[in-house]
């Protein structure tokens, strides 16, 4: 579990890397769901921080607890 | 007291045994998972490079599903949109995409070179552990021969 979230967060790091050094000009999807959706640079990192900032944060208990 | 021991002993040897031979399973999986993405990029770049050379303008059938397609029309050949991971994509001009997925292939083959050298490590490991077993089991059944000789002896 610990090892795939690991690779999860290389991946991501490499996404970034590839994005930071792309130059302008290209153009830039993200998957949702089954549609890719051109999106900015600035807005290609933010969906990356946020996935990373879902993957970080520990999992949420199911069912209330009384 | 002996016994109980020499029983725990091989429990134990065994039960190693059967994890390392679950863990070359495991990794037999997934190098077979990454010979197919090999040949699945390799594929991946001959089509690519027949579409270039047919060039723009050209009919081509687009898969809807898999038993449906529809005519499409080859727009621009000098632009790919590689995925790059997280969901990402990204159009690259056509020989910086061919060099990306040609990038990826070496990083699944070392990735593959990785795991087959922990498959031979594991290898010696069953080898070490299956001559572990025998000489415990033919000393455990040395020991019972002695045991019935001794009984024998005793009621003599």
């Amino acid at each position: 579990m610990k090892r795939k979230r690991e690779a999860k967060r290389n991946k991501r790091q490499i996404a970034l890397d590839f994005l930071k050094n792309l130059p302008s000009g290209r153009k830039i999807y993200y998957r949702f769901g089954n549609l890719m959706v051109e999106v900015t640079k600035e807005e290609a990192l933010q969906l990356l921080k946020e996935g990373e900032e879902q993957n970080s944060s520990p999992p949420q208990k199911q069912g209330g607890e009384s | 007291m002996a016994m109980k021991k020499d029983e725990k002993r091989m429990a134990d040897l065994t039960r190693q045994l059967r994890s390392v031979i679950n863990q070359i399973e495991t990794l037999r999986v997934e190098i077979s998972r990454l010979d197919v993405l090999v040949s699945e990029y390799r594929n991946t770049i001959t089509t690519l490079r027949n579409l270039k050379d047919l060039g723009a303008g050209k009919e081509v059938l687009l898969p809807v599903g898999s038993i449906a397609q529809i005519k499409a029309k080859l727009e621009e050949v000098d632009k790919v949109v590689v995925n790059i991971g997280s969901d990402i994509s990204v159009e690259l001009p056509f020989e910086e995409a061919i060099k990306q997925i040609e990038k990826e292939i070496v990083a699944v083959l070392t990735l593959r070179d990785a795991l087959e050298k922990a498959m031979v490590e594991l290898y010696a490991r069953v080898e070490e552990l299956s001559q572990k077993i025998r000489e415990h089991g033919q000393a455990e059944a040395t020991g019972e021969i002695k045991d019935e000789k001794e009984k024998g002896s005793e009621k003599k």
